[in-house]
């Protein structure tokens, strides 16, 4: 398939510079792109990245200069890119499939229109799903399930009794919402159980990831706010009641009972101690362990976790303690005590073979 | 439903303070229960919040200034609430017993009387599954298995071959028990796989949370002891034996032939090194790194672990390091002029 540079620009409504008569067969990357394919380039500062590809023609933004390449230049590039790539994958738009006969719905189920539900689904007594919901196989939906319209559930994720899922939600594959909260108690030398009675409640346009978790409320909901979106194989315990359009990446943990603002984003492996209220635009960096509350609009880093003045700080100094130690050293030498730290010091490190 | 609170306080067999006649019609948390709701206040250093509660009654653990509110009070003011809350929304129908005709269960494998197997269970040969057991939809169980009495295993999860589960275990949603541990032999410029042919061990009363993996082990069995309980997204890695009545939050990962007393306790996201000895009543601190072995009853924290006793201080010492750093250069200065001695001079 080849279509014109023109007819691309067509497509994504953008202006073109340059021959818009060009053949192009395929849409890749920078890097990957070859002579009669186009590629994209999504910040105008990095227009020196794009003279160094191989592509003939590129999608980017206003008032980007190259004289080598036909350029088309819209708003947004990634996203008319994607357009772009769709359209050369030609992939036929999704049609729903109905029910498979193999699915099993327990006849109170209420489906919506059009819905699309693999084979080896189940669907609990008294569950709803809205319209267009689109159920891959090996998805388990329990009791009382309320789902919205154009809900997407990838393949064996499991949604517990009584969960509530807004409009146009994906859960990825494997994901759990609504198992147990981690709640005991200590009697006699054994872990009670504390019966998890609550539910998960899920606004509309949340993503989640595969392997993802979301415990239920004790009593309660444990809550996901709207337009929230959730990475891979993050945990989020009981009772949390997680803000608007947060962005929390992979492996996060976020212990029970936690609230977080609006526009709040954890980088991977981010770990937030229970109880604890993180604030409107709140950014936790990769890693970082928080044990305290986090005013809005504040960037943590480290664990145990600093704002981002004393933790850039406290990162050089670290870098500085051999520095500071010989400092100590030398200031001991002054003062003849260096018999007594010789004795403490330890041995200076080997110098790598030349 | 609606009753009134003396109704409840009879249900729970606690002391009622107020108006006996008021009536209930639900049972919520401080923040959500509206007028006609029952609360639940467990710690009363929290009264301020009972007080700007919508709800018109709560069960309390001791007697507190009423707000107009009806009061019960009980000794265990968490169980009896959860015992309200069941009453109110309903005990929820048990899933049917028996077997689902799309489960598929090889011949070989027995079944327990009032067991409730759901579509798509598949249970593998020579299995053998106890009585009352649940097996929600999706669940597979390899050859010889034996799981007890009583236990409920929910969608999804994975129970491979070989696995033992004792009696009364909880298997959450899309678990992996009795994966192959990580094992390889670097030859010839290749990883090569160690068969791993051990097995999983749960004792009784174990409960493990959804999404988690417990690694089968090389030759022997992998062991989680009876009474622990682990939470969610928790890695077990091959041939560890978890002592009894452990808890291990969410996240943990616990490496290759690691070792716990009775009663530790594992905060979320603590890692342990491979072949490492954690002693009984042992606590890791959330996030903990741990790279030693811990003594019985010690509290780690911090990463790499070391005496949570320390841990504030050298917290605060790390966010001190840059003023540390101005006065050991001020104190030098002071003393011989900048860079006088040369730095070797002090490290021979």
């Amino acid at each position: 398939m080849a279509v014109t540079v023109r007819q691309l620009a067509e497509l994504v409504q953008g202006k073109v510079v340059g021959d818009g008569s060009l053949l192009i067969h395929a849409a890749r990357t920078l890097h990957e792109a070859q002579p009669g394919e186009i590629t994209f380039l999504d910040q105008t500062k990095n227009a020196a990245k794009l003279a160094g590809s191989h592509a003939s023609a590129a999608v980017v933004p206003r008032q980007t200069v190259s004289v080598a390449k036909v350029l088309i230049e819209v708003e947004d590039p990634l996203f008319a890119f994607i357009a772009i790539v769709k359209h050369f994958q030609g992939a036929a738009p999704f049609k729903p499939s109905g029910i498979d006969p193999r699915a099993a719905l327990d006849p109170s189920v209420i489906v919506g229109a059009e819905p699309s539900i693999a084979p080896f689904v189940t669907v609990g007594a008294g569950s709803r799903l809205g319209n267009r919901c689109r159920l891959e196989a090996g998805a388990s939906i329990g009791r009382n399930c309320l789902l919205g319209d154009d809900v997407f559930i990838h393949s064996n994720a499991v949604l517990y009794d009584d969960t509530v899922l807004g409009d146009r939600v994906t859960i990825h594959a494997n994901a759990t919402l609504g198992a147990d909260g981690f709640g005991y108690r200590l009697q006699q030398g054994r872990h009670v159980k504390v019966p998890q009675l609550g539910n998960v409640v899920v606004g509309n346009d949340v993503e989640i990831g595969a392997g993802a978790t979301i415990d239920r409320g004790t009593f309660g909901p444990t809550r996901i706010g709207d337009g929230t979106k959730i990475d891979n194989l993050v945990q989020i315990a009981h009772n949390c009641a997680i803000g608007k359009h947060n962005a929390i990446a992979a492996q996060v943990g976020i212990a029970g009972s936690c609230t977080t603002g609006d526009y709040v984003f954890m980088g991977g492996q981010a770990g937030v101690r229970d109880h604890l209220h993180i604030g409107d635009r709140a950014m936790l960096a990769a890693k970082s362990g928080i044990a305290n509350d986090v005013p809005a609009g504040r960037r943590m880093f480290l664990s145990p976790a600093h704002d981002e003045r004393d933790a850039a700080r406290i990162s050089i100094c670290i870098g500085k303690l051999p520095e500071m130690r010989r400092d100590l050293l030398r200031i001991l030498k002054e003062l003849d005590l260096m018999d007594e730290a010789g004795k403490d010091a330890p041995r200076k490190p080997q110098a790598p073979a030349a | 439903m609606t009753v009134t609170v003396q109704q409840l306080a009879d249900l729970v067999q606690g002391n009622l303070f107020g108006d006996r006649d008021v009536a209930i019609h639900s049972a919520c948390g401080l923040e959500e229960a509206q007028v006609g709701d029952i609360t639940l206040l467990a710690d009363p250093q929290n009264v301020s919040r009972l007080q700007e509660s919508k709800a018109v009654a709560a069960v309390v653990p001791v007697l507190l200034p009423t707000c107009g509110k009806a009061l019960i009070q009980v000794a265990d003011p968490l169980f009896a609430f959860a015992a309200i809350v069941q009453h109110l929304r309903g005990i929820k129908p048990p899933p049917p017993e028996g077997i689902d005709a799309r489960a598929v269960i090889a011949p070989s494998a027995q079944v327990g009387e009032r067991a409730s197997i759901q579509p798509f269970v598949l249970i593998g040969e020579n299995t053998v599954i106890g009585k009352r057991c649940r097996l929600a939809p999706g669940v597979r169980i390899g050859a010889n298995c034996r799981l007890g009495d009583d236990v409920v295993i929910h969608a999804n999860a994975v129970i491979q071959a070989d696995t033992l589960i004792g009696d009364r275990v909880i298997v959450h949603a899309n678990t992996v028990i009795g994966a192959d541990g990580f094992g390889y032999r670097f030859t010839r410029g290749q990883q090569r796989k160690i068969p791993q042919l051990g097995t999983v061990v749960l004792g009784d009363d174990v409960e493990i949370g959804a999404g988690t993996k417990i690694d089968r082990g090389t030759f022997g069995p992998t062991t989680i002891a009876a009474g622990t309980k682990i939470g969610s997204l928790v890695q077990i890695a091959h041939n560890c034996q978890i002592g009894e009545h452990n808890l291990l939050a969410a996240q943990v990962g616990i490496a290759g032939s690691c070792a716990t007393g009775e009663n530790a306790v594992m905060g979320g996201q603590a890692g342990v090194k491979d072949h490492i000895q954690i002693g009984a009543g042992a606590v890791l601190e959330p996030g903990s790194g741990v790279i030693e072995n811990i003594p019985a009853r010690s509290r780690v924290s911090l990463y790499p672990s070391r005496d949570h006793a320390d841990a504030d201080e050298i917290v605060a010492g790390l966010k001190e390091l840059p003023q540390m750093r101005r006065n050991l250069r001020r104190a030098l200065k002071r003393l011989k002029g900048e860079f006088a001695i040369p730095a070797e001079a002090c490290e021979a």
